[in-house]
């Protein structure tokens, strides 16, 4: 493997880092955090643009041994309340009894009767409504406290829906990145490195890199993780003009993940 | 290079392309912006001088106007020299009068004179002049009376003096009296219904009261046309 090919794979998608030094996404995880310690449970709402870190924040819930509650995450969106109920029966390992909604629901109840249960839904946003309402009347049962990540336009306008609007729920947003937090991010990722002239050259274009990446966390991994794909294969072709990074390829791994539109 | 790299190099220079037409773009616009703020500038300063000029333009209307002002001294000193004052009066009396004026110093100041110039009161005496020359006396009597009416309907100094000089034309001494009385009413600064009102009370033989109120006017104004009079009269 190539020298880039390494400092790529620091900025792999779901690649480990200090994340959760970034304030806002610090901020969302200490609030749901505090809303589970409450008696009653309650629907939590988190709310980002994409690439913001929902999908990180719950999997950080899921594997932190701290917390109180039994956590249980739908990484893709379930289609029926039937089936919402079934991938919770098939979590602790058993089979459903019965294809009934009722009887499966008293199943569940019944399986996640010891313990809080914290059920995350991912991409909230693409749950059917009957499904979301479901999950909605669920959460007024004080068994499960259950968390919807969605993006922020897509929640908003459910959020907006009459159902959902008079019933009680807690909204929680994740921001954006702050360019200094940027700048961090891409130091912490190329200190480990032990190459200076890659350091440096980030360092002195933090602004540009901020810039193009638009503050996004997704989107400025993918940035740095393309610009050091461009020089491996630039290097395997043996292009001289592109062996060292330089703004220009910057650029183009922005032009490559379309942040920028020629 | 890779179809890759080379298809994003060229983007790369599409793109710079256009950031550099943007920031020259903006760049003309600011150019445009500003040289057009400058012009105008420029244009807003000069227009100052302009005004400056503008202004002394009007110091030098006002100062032709304190000049014109200042004329009717110098025409009036010629009045008194001329011989058409002289023709009614005897070059002794012209003497004495002349001596009377300067003693009194009647053109000292320009306010004075400011207030003398609107005295000739020309236009309608002519007119009552060019009645003259067309209409005999019936139509005299009749435009007479069309002026009374029109006097009675909206009083005016201009129609009371005309009148009054029509009478005094027509020997009506007791009448242009009347009417010259009404324009002095109208209108104190005239000096014209001081004189005709003056000179009718002469014409009808009280030689005193003409006097007298002559000299009234004097207190109030310097006449040389009062001057006049009153030494011809106090001979």
């Amino acid at each position: 493997m190539s020298r880039w090919l390494e400092y790529a794979a620091q900025f792999e998608e779901g690649t480990q880092n200090p994340y959760f030094e970034v304030r806002s996404a610090y901020q969302a995880l200490a609030g749901v955090k505090r809303l589970l310690t409450q008696d009653k449970g309650q629907m939590i709402f988190l709310l980002g643009q994409p690439g913001s870190g929902k999908s990180y924040l719950l999997n950080h819930l899921l594997k932190d041994e701290e917390l109180e509650n039994r956590p249980v995450l739908f990484e893709t969106p379930v289609s029926s309340p039937k089936a919402f109920f079934i991938r919770l029966i098939k979590h602790m390992r058993h089979e459903p009894l019965s294809d009934d909604l009722e009887s499966l629901k008293e199943q569940a109840e019944v399986l996640f009767a010891d313990k809080k249960t914290l059920i995350m839904l991912d991409e909230a946003q693409l749950i059917n409504e009957e499904t979301l309402e479901f999950v909605r009347i669920l959460s007024d049962s004080r068994l499960f406290w259950i968390v919807c990540a969605m993006h922020e336009e897509e929640g908003q306008a459910i959020l907006n829906k009459s159902h959902f609007r008079s019933r009680p729920h807690k909204v929680i947003e994740l921001g954006q990145l702050s360019a200094k937090e940027s700048d961090m991010y891409i130091n912490t990722q190329l200190i480990f490195t032990h190459d200076k002239s890659i350091l440096d050259f980030h360092q002195a274009h933090a602004k540009k890199i901020y810039q193009l990446s638009k503050g996004n966390f997704r989107y400025l991994k993918k940035l740095i993780y393309t610009e050091f794909s461009l020089l491996d294969e630039a290097q395997e072709l043996g292009l001289k003009r592109f062996e060292e990074p330089s703004k220009a390829l910057l650029i183009m791994a922005a032009i490559e993940i379309g942040l920028i539109n020629v | 290079m890779s179809n890759r790299l080379e298809d994003l190099h060229s983007q790369y220079k599409r793109y710079r392309l256009k950031q550099w037409l943007k920031v020259f773009g903006a760049a003309v616009i600011l150019f445009l912006l500003f040289g057009l703020g400058g012009y105008l500038l420029i244009e807003g300063l000069n227009e100052p001088p302009q005004k400056t000029s503008l202004s002394a333009s009007k110091m030098e209307v006002k100062k032709t106007a304190s000049k014109k002002q200042e004329k009717p001294k110098i025409e009036l000193k010629k009045r008194e020299d001329s011989p058409s004052y002289t023709l009614s009066v005897s070059e002794d009396a012209l003497e004495s009068s002349i001596k009377n004026i300067e003693e009194k110093k009647v053109l000292e100041t320009v306010e004075k004179t400011v207030i003398q110039k609107p005295k000739p009161v020309v236009a309608k005496p002519t007119e009552v002049k060019e009645y003259k020359n067309y209409f005999d006396e019936v139509e005299q009597e009749k435009s007479r009376d069309v002026w009374i009416e029109k006097y009675n309907q909206k009083k005016s100094y201009a129609l009371a003096i005309s009148i009054a000089k029509q009478y005094y034309s027509d020997k009506e001494f007791k009448q242009a009296g009347i009417w010259a009385k009404r324009a002095n009413q109208l209108d104190r600064n005239k000096e014209e219904a001081w004189l005709f009102y003056a000179k009718s009370v002469y014409a009808l033989g009280n030689v005193t009261k003409a006097i007298r109120i002559l000299n009234i006017y004097l207190q109030y104004k310097d006449s040389s046309k009062a001057e006049l009079l009153l030494s011809e009269w106090s001979r």
